[in-house]
């Protein structure tokens, strides 16, 4: 029997070495997948790894898929941080992305050049006034804010819907649930015409910046994280936890926001019923491949980002299913997790214990049979 | 053995715990002998606190809470004062309020009444932890671990939780070399085992980590310290260490509050004892010898007054029982 042995301190080699072993066990599944359906693993592979980035294109669009992927990680990545478990950043993107357009559609022909800040300004405040509301809750009412940012995600979801269906619908446009598009000054620059990646991939990159000087340098990133990691010890320090719950999700909440509308901003330049293919769940994969680390979520954001257009690649080249992303996202996600488990605990072989089964009294809550879990630090399962 | 080396063989039946410390240490613990040790990080005493008022630096005026839910046990009408340059000791067995009055001290529980605790003459009962701490407090919790470090910090980030004067940050960004020094000093000052100022607290043992914790508290140059059973599983140099460092402070004009469940202790430092019961403080008991002593008072000789001594430890013993004992 192999057990699980808590470690003295967290490994710092299984924290940088878990998500490259969870990318290899990817990978081999990935490759058994394309064997069982027939296909050939290598040009398989191939197309998430090598093809994403061949073109000028195709490097372009990685960047402008990263660049949802990255703004909502790094939010999530600090409610994480503060033990907020904020699920919601797919609904405070679509909240951030539904009010960007709304302030977008103001804008006419005549609308002054520079109008696209106030587009994103909207965005991040929408996001962050979807993510109050979690914080609201989970601070007034001590609502768990794992199902209450998730359920607000719905919300968000079909106010959207009820927008482009309604209020916000083309009226020129047959009866389509889209917006009008935006005028010039809604949409923001290319970085490099004529592909699609717009100055939004390097104000998020600028902003993992920020957010890596926030959680490293300030009081208030010290602050989050003492709330984070010890409730007793942000008692004593005096560091109240319902702010900092709100600052997180605000902040959280505002990233998010400012993902969806730079998508809207960006390469979608109308409002549609569906804004965002899953990045704001995306996200939470990016945030822990990350380490909940600023710069980790930059390159986890790059490698989400290769998968999406791999995903892409492989239902165009080799006839399967778009899913494979998610498919692909969620065996990364469990061999992420798993490997995860070495960070804090290491395997140890452990003699079979022997329990006598008068040594457990009537009605006790270990009885014989059971491994007793969690005794002495350690977690006893059997292969 | 100290050091990888055995240094003497000794008959259990001669010795005496300060003989054997001295064995252990190196000389370093024998009695008084820590005092000159006091680092001069914590003898000099905040500006604040040298300053002459009538008021007392800690004021508990008739405190009555209800049994919280996080920290056990009522208050009942808890009246107490800490003068300049006093140590009040409270004795008395775990679980009779001695958690609650501290929690109520420090500001934790923010149930408490404005005019129940007073700080250098201010009404600060419904005052935050942080705004008590610029008034001068201290607080060297009993849990330090859980409650006075984040495990997984570096100590030169747990310095931080209760370090925030303003030259430790520029524009909101923390100086790290800064904080990086005063650790290092904090380590230095009070022999603190540790691999440098990155290391994670977890890292440390519970008595080299309730040195930094106490370094910590006093290098902030405090006017008003409260600790909690501050010698707990510290060995026996750091023990005294950080009792003749205390004894300093208070003689250099702070006020000190000690919780303890070392009647021992408490005798060898406290100019007056209370004992907590039931959420009730008993009247003051002075420990009489010492007064004798004069100000300059260190920890006794073995030899000196243990008969007197005996009898006081149980005359305290009885108080915390209940007068139940004979």
């Amino acid at each position: 029997m192999i057990g699980l042995e808590r470690r003295p301190a967290p490994s710092r080699f299984w924290l940088i070495a878990a998500p490259l072993f969870a990318l290899a066990v990817t990978l081999a599944f990935g490759w058994g997948l394309f064997h069982v359906l027939g296909k050939d693993p290598v040009a398989g592979l191939k197309l998430f790894l090598v093809a994403p980035l061949e073109t000028p294109h195709r490097r372009a669009e990685v960047g402008l898929r990263m660049t949802p992927l990255l703004l909502c990680a790094l939010g999530l990545a600090i409610c994480y941080r503060a033990n907020v478990w904020n699920i919601g950043a797919e609904g405070q993107l679509v909240a951030g992305g539904l009010c960007a357009g709304v302030v977008a559609l103001q804008a006419g022909p005549a609308t002054p050049a520079g109008f696209f800040v106030l587009v994103l300004a909207a965005g991040a405040a929408g996001g962050a006034a979807w993510g109050g509301i979690t914080a609201w809750l989970k601070v007034s009412f001590q609502a768990s804010e794992i199902l209450v940012s998730l359920m607000l995600t719905y919300i968000a979801q079909l106010l959207l819907l009820w927008a482009v269906h309604g209020p916000l619908k083309d009226p020129a446009g047959y009866n389509f649930p889209y917006s009008p598009g935006f005028e010039a000054a809604a949409i923001l620059p290319l970085l490099w015409p004529p592909h699609r990646l717009t100055i939004g991939w390097v104000l998020a990159l600028g902003l993992a910046l920020s957010v890596w000087v926030l959680l490293a340098r300030s009081r208030a990133g010290l602050k989050l994280e003492v709330v984070g990691a010890s409730a007793p010890a942000a008692r004593y320090a005096g560091f109240p936890v319902a702010t900092t719950t709100w600052l997180v999700l605000g902040l959280g909440g505002a990233l998010a926001g400012l993902a969806g509308a730079i998508e809207v901003a960006g390469p979608i330049q109308q409002l549609t019923p569906s804004l965002s293919p899953g990045y704001g769940y995306a996200a939470i994969v990016v945030a822990w491949f990350g380490r909940l680390h600023p710069v980790g979520c930059v390159v986890a954001a790059g490698a989400m980002a290769m998968i999406y257009i791999g995903g892409e690649l492989a239902q165009s080249r080799l006839g399967l299913p778009l899913s494979i992303t998610l498919v692909f996202q969620g065996v990364l996600l469990l061999a992420l997790l798993g490997f995860d488990t070495l960070v804090r605990f290491r395997l140890r072989p452990v003699a079979r214990r022997r329990v006598q089964a008068a040594a457990w009294p009537e009605g006790s809550a270990i009885q014989p049979g059971r491994t007793p879990v969690g005794e002495g630090g350690e977690v006893g399962w059997r292969p | 053995m100290r050091a990888g080396r055995v240094l003497a063989r000794c008959e259990p039946a001669r010795e005496t715990v300060a003989s054997l410390s001295r064995l252990m240490f190196g000389g370093e613990a024998g009695d008084g002998a820590g005092t000159e040790a006091a680092p001069g990080t914590a003898t000099a005493p905040n500006p604040r606190s040298t300053a002459p008022g009538p008021s007392p630096v800690l004021e508990v005026r008739a405190l009555s809470l209800e049994a919280g839910e996080r920290r056990g046990g009522a208050l009942d009408a808890v009246s107490l004062t800490v003068d300049r340059g006093q140590i009040l000791g409270i004795a008395g067995v775990a679980g009779n309020g001695q958690a609650a009055l501290l929690a109520a001290i420090v500001g934790e529980d923010r149930r408490v009444a404005r005019e129940a605790i007073w700080i250098n003459g201010r009404a600060v009962g419904d005052a935050g932890v942080e705004a008590r701490r610029r008034l001068g407090l201290a607080y060297v919790p009993e849990d330090r671990v859980g409650a006075a470090t984040v495990a997984d910090f570096s100590l030169e980030r747990n310095l931080l939780l209760t370090h925030d004067d303003p030259a430790l940050f520029c524009a909101g960004l923390i100086r790290r070399r800064l904080a990086r020094r005063r650790t290092a000093a904090i380590l230095a000052a009070f022999d603190v085992r540790a691999a440098g100022p990155t290391a994670a607290a977890r890292s440390l043992s519970g008595g080299n980590l309730q040195k930094f914790v106490v370094g910590r508290e006093l290098a902030r140059s405090p006017s008003l310290v409260i600790l909690a059973q501050p010698t707990w599983g510290v060995d026996l140099a750091a023990a005294t260490r950080i009792r003749s460092t205390l004894k300093a402070l208070s003689r250099a004009g702070a006020a000190v509050l000690v919780v303890s469940e070392d009647l021992e202790e408490l005798l060898a430092m406290a100019d007056v004892i209370r004992v907590m019961k039931g959420g009730r403080l008993t009247p003051p008991i002075e420990p009489d010898s010492a007064r004798e002593e004069g100000p300059g008072r260190q920890d006794r000789p073995n030899r000196r007054d243990r008969l007197d001594r005996l009898h006081r430890l149980d005359r305290l013993a009885r108080e915390v029982t209940g007068g139940g004992a004979s």
